[in-house]
């Protein structure tokens, strides 16, 4: 007997067949297909955009957390200013392909006030400023390998998937959610939208 | 004019079945359905179809196993993979057979449970009017003289039945024949009913835990860590009604990992343990507190737990890219293919610049090399670490957005810049080692080694019920089969010379084989009980 | 640490070896009495003592007559040496009494060998295929056995120890192990509860199979027109008789393979977290689950007793026999303990 991950996915997959017993008759769902591809990595999100109206924004977002360089960075930090936060980690597929995108915006938003930070969730410090010099990347990023930060969010608005884009209003509270890959255009207008927005608290 | 042409008789007669309206139909597949025999029936098919998914691959136990199954079976293959026998658990005709049977199940339990609700409720059946046609029957003579009434032998017998756990009710009393009818053994018929119903609970278990659960895997190299968060996951696999809620925002590290392998020469290299020793938070806001997971001992936080599911070598690596540039940093996990922890590793530097570089290959935890130039693997324990790689450049597929796996690398786009048949042969790195790549596109070093642990990180809230249920299933099952259902009936008359004559029968209700023996012991009673109140009526009246 | 002890498993190997050596002798003693048993001539005039006929109180006070009543079974078939309550006519029958006792001071011997393998290793003597298949064997002995103490099962004698002897070679053969330590998967209690209950149970369906395969043997003996009493089946009784007690017997049997597959449940989710999930030692133990089922409501459904429910008896146990020699040893799964 070996306990090798052979072993481990079989017994891994072969729990799910419990759920798939009763959906057996019926059309197969987007993750059992995917399963069933044999691409059993996370779960890489859609796409999928949710943007909450000023009204019924929770609370502001509170965190607390080290980015790669050793400063520690805090809520307080952006306090006043729209921010975007973005989890990713550099062999994420999907991370790459909104990375040029998010270093755009970010050169393009951040003379008004636009903070953007990166929730990095898998790399060692040298791993993740490789994948910065590649895209190009100016904002800094948490590392999160214990996930603490990503724990922190899920008090708020939780990310289910990597990439998520959290955009927070100048209030410190999450405007929108993208899971997987941020359309540019999309993103765009989140951020122009709270950027429009006036903020309530003072900074 | 023959006796073929017979004239139209009584058109009703003309028809071999009689003609069923709609309704008719479903009563008549309803009836047909939950009959016994359908029943059997699709319990047999049940243990067939079963069958298959032992013989094939299954897709949800293993993916990658069925795909290239399909490839080397490319005749076959999509023929069984058009009958579903590559997910037979979930297939079509799976699903049916116990679809129906738990329906045949259900129209078989509700009635039979009111039929038992009433017969609770109801006394024992009519004496019949022929005992002797009973399976078990028996006749007894008292003398004359011993003053035993007929009434007064009734009562006798149904105190004894009353005393062997029978439901007793006296017939015909003060007539000239009366008699006792009892009936025993109902539990038989309710632990009947609650092991099919809680074969019902257990599939409903299975269906919420389908439901509302979620598993997930993780691997965590020491010194690392782990918070239960969706993004956090390797892989995750959310109930069809999972709700993110249901995440416990508990958290782990590995602080250390510890194999202990079996020296004996008879059984060398055997695991004889493993042990994770974890810093483990149930909340950001609990204190933290140290925990040891073993295989076989879950740690858990509220109804989530977390399982040791399998172990390997994380070796450490670092790439230079063509630019001097470090590309990649850190440990990256190997997985085990043999129980020496022989491992496959794969490596994926996409930010090496000029070009993309990736690796493929073996990390051997104690390499030795044969007498052919060969190396292989001699012991679990690294005692001599070793990393054989080739190398490539080009396109790693990971720009595009399609997620891939980090164990994969599809290397037919790729340009292979070392290997065994290649002029710069195959990379060797030992502990410490670093390897210039050819045409200065960078250098690889195996900067030291740790271990991994991987977790299955289980939420299943139909577990407990499955417990129950199964639980009570398994008692109804005793209860129903080591119980019997009997009925007894005893008359007793007199006999025109004084006598008291006394016959009983008894009828059995489904297995059982032991009424003869019952029948005797009853009577045996019965003879004691006269036997000692003569002799004491002897003794008092002299 | 444990430590693993060497010389108690060389003794345990040695009582294996000596538990063999008696069951072959205990094997050849019943096979003289099945074959002695086709001489046996029964008197036919002498009156046949109805046991269950006739009890009788006190004289004078209770006259108690207990008989079959209409539907009758004091069937007296002729030349007939059991009847169908398997009851046996007073014969002699040594050399079945010297299998028995022979058998006895086997099992004895078997089970040293048993327990001081499980003394050697520190632990229950069932974690690989070896020690399966050798406490196996000593169950279905033990199984049987025991059950001669309420049925005169002796005609099974030569077809058990034979059994226990072929268990006791493969064991030696095909699985050789030494003794060792668990692996970390197998450190579990439940070892010892799922495994002592699957084994108990693969141990009383051994006895059925036999008690099935005889009495369809039995039964075709029958339509064939011989008389019961011909041949080597002699000493068999009736189907019926033999389908009343296999039925029993398959009863109790399914009781604790529902309890095997329940512990095992419970197992698999200490172990991997789920506790069912079709790994290919859990379809067969749900394969055997279903066909033993189906073998209990086949009894309950007219026309499929008798015949068709020996049948089931049969095939449920090839499958415990697939599941255990097979499914162990060439299926790949997550119980791939044999340690081979």
């Amino acid at each position: 007997m070996k306990l090798s991950l052979l072993s481990r996915r079989q017994a891994a997959a072969a729990a799910i067949t419990a759920s798939l017993l009763l959906s057996g008759c019926t059309a197969q769902d987007p993750l059992a297909e995917k399963v069933n591809a044999g691409t059993n990595s996370y779960i890489a999100g859609d796409g999928s955009v949710a943007e909450y109206a000023a009204e019924i924004r929770g609370p502001a977002v509170q965190l607390s957390g080290e980015l790669f360089d050793g400063t520690t960075v805090s809520n307080a930090d952006w306090a006043g200013q729209v921010t975007v936060l973005n989890v990713w980690y550099a062999a994420c597929a999907p991370c790459r392909v909104e990375a040029p995108d998010l270093s755009a915006l970010h050169a393009e938003f951040e003379p008004q006030g636009v903070q953007f930070y990166g929730i990095n969730t898998r790399d060692e410090a040298a791993t993740a400023s490789a994948f910065e010099r590649s895209f190009g990347i100016e904002y800094p990023s948490f590392k999160d390998k214990n996930g603490q930060i990503l724990l922190a969010l899920t008090d708020y608005v939780p990310p289910q998937a990597v990439p998520t884009t959290l955009v927070l209003d100048k209030d410190g509270r999450v405007a929108a959610r993208i899971l997987g890959i941020a359309e540019k255009s999309t993103l765009t207008a989140i951020i122009e939208d709270a950027l429009a927005a006036p903020g309530t608290e003072k900074p | 004019m023959t006796t073929t042409n017979l004239p139209p008789q009584n058109p009703r007669e003309d028809v071999a079945l009689p003609r069923l309206g709609p309704a008719g139909m479903l009563r008549w597949a309803w009836r047909q359905l939950t009959s016994m025999k359908t029943a059997l029936q699709l319990l047999l098919l049940l243990a067939v179809a079963a069958v298959p998914g032992s013989l094939f691959p299954q897709r949800p136990a293993n993916p990658a196993v069925v795909t290239q199954y399909i490839q080397d079976n490319p005749g076959t293959g999509p023929w069984l993979d058009r009958f579903q026998l590559f997910d037979v658990y979930s297939s079509v005709w799976f699903s049916a057979i116990y679809l129906l049977l738990f329906i045949s199940l259900i129209g078989c339990v509700i009635p039979r449970a009111m039929q038992h609700w009433k017969a609770l409720r109801s006394q024992p059946p009519r004496t019949p009017r022929r005992l002797s046609r009973l399976p078990e029957y028996g006749t007894m003579t008292v003398a004359a003289g011993t003053a035993l009434t007929p009434d007064r032998a009734i009562e006798d017998a149904a105190r004894i039945l009353r005393q062997r756990g029978y439901r007793v009710q006296l017939r015909d009393t003060g007539t000239d024949l009366p008699s006792v009818a009892a009936e025993r053994g109902y539990l038989k018929e309710a632990g009947n009913l609650v092991f099919h119903t809680a074969m019902i609970g257990v599939l409903v278990s299975i269906a919420v835990g389908g439901m509302f659960g979620y598993r997930g895997q993780k691997l965590i190299i020491e010194g690392e860590g782990f918070t239960n968060s969706e993004p956090g996951y390797d892989s995750f696999f959310p109930g069809t009604s999972f709700n993110p809620g249901a995440l416990v925002p508990f958290s782990l590290t590995l602080n250390n990992f510890d194999v202990t392998f079996d020296r004996k020469p008879a059984s060398y290299g055997n695991p004889i343990d493993f042990t994770a020793d974890m810093t483990v938070q149930d909340s950001p806001s609990d204190a933290p507190r140290q925990e040891t997971l073993r295989v076989n001992e879950p740690i858990g936080f509220g109804g989530t737990n977390v399982y040791l599911i399998g172990n390997g070598y994380a070796p450490e690596i670092t790439v230079r890219d063509g630019e001097g540039n470090i590309a990649l940093q850190g440990p990256v996990p190997a997985l085990p293919t043999d129980a020496t922890y022989n491992s496959t590793i794969v490596i994926k530097a996409p930010d090496a610049r000029p070009d993309q570089l990736g690796f493929v290959g073996f990390f051997l935890p104690t390499a030795m090399v044969d007498e052919n130039g060969v190396a292989f693997g001699s012991d679990p324990d690294p005692y001599n670490p070793q990393l054989n790689l080739n190398s490539y450049t080009g396109d790693l597929g990971l720009d595009d957005g399609n997620p891939v796996s980090v164990y994969q690398l599809d290397t037919t786009e790729l340009t292979q810049l070392n290997g065994r048949d290649l002029p710069d042969g195959g990379i060797v790195l030992g502990a410490y080692q670093t390897y210039e790549l050819p045409d200065g596109k960078g250098s690889i070093t195996f900067d030291g080694l740790k271990r991994y642990v991987a977790l299955d990180i289980v939420y299943d809230p139909g577990k407990a019920g499955a417990l129950v249920f199964t639980t009570l299933a398994l008692l109804g099952l005793i209860i129903t089969l080591t119980t019997a259902r009997r009925r007894v009936w005893i008359r007793a008359g007199k006999h025109e010379d004084g006598r008291t004559m006394v016959e009983y029968g008894l009828l059995a209700r489904g297995e059982d084989h032991s009424l003869a023996k019952e029948a005797i012991r009853i009577g045996s009673a019965l003879t004691t009980h006269w036997n000692k109140a003569h002799d004491q009526n002897r003794q008092a009246t002299p | 640490m444990i430590t693993v002890n060497e010389t108690l498993g060389q003794y345990s190997e040695l009582f294996m070896l000596l538990a063999a050596l008696t069951y072959t002798v205990s094997f050849i003693a019943f096979a003289a009495d099945l074959v002695r048993a086709q001489k046996i001539t029964t008197a036919p005039a002498e009156p046949a003592q109805e046991p269950a006929l006739a009890t009788t109180g006190a004289p004078g006070t209770v006259e108690w007559t207990h008989g079959a009543g209409a539907v009758g079974k004091a069937n007296d078939h002729h030349n007939a040496v059991v009847d169908d309550a398997m009851g046996y006519k007073a014969l002699r029958r040594p050399a079945a009494r010297i299998g028995v006792a022979v058998g006895i001071l086997g099992l004895v011997v078997h089970a040293a060998g048993v327990v001081t393998r499980g003394m050697a290793a520190h632990r229950v003597p069932w974690g690989n295929m070896y020690e399966f298949t050798t406490t196996g064997a000593m169950l279905v002995m033990a199984v049987f056995l025991t059950t001669l103490l309420f049925r005169d099962l002796r005609f099974l004698g030569t077809f058990i120890t034979g059994l226990v002897l072929v268990m006791l070679m493969a064991g030696a053969i095909a699985f050789p192990t030494p003794v060792a330590q668990l692996i970390p998967a197998l450190q579990s209690y439940w070892l010892i509860i799922h495994v002592s209950v699957a084994v108990l149970s693969a141990a009383i369906f051994t006895l059925t199979f036999a008690l099935s395969v005889l009495q369809l043997a039995k039964t075709r003996q029958e339509k064939r027109g011989k008389p019961r009493t011909a041949g080597l089946l002699r000493l068999v009784p009736s189907p019926v008789s033999l389908e009343q007690l296999a039925y029993r017997l398959n009863a109790v049997g399914f009781i604790l393979w529902t309890f095997t597959l329940m512990a095992g449940a419970i197992w698999a989710e200490a172990a991997w977290g789920r506790y069912w999930g079709w790994d290919t030692k859990e379809v067969w133990t749900f394969v055997i689950w279903v066909v033993y089922a189906g073998y209990l409501h086949a009894r309950a459904t007219r026309g499929w007793d008798g015949t068709r429910a020996a049948w089931l008896s049969i095939i449920g146990y090839l499958c415990v026999i697939f599941n255990f020699a097979v499914v162990n040893v060439y299926f790949p799964g997550l119980h791939s303990y044999s340690g081979l």
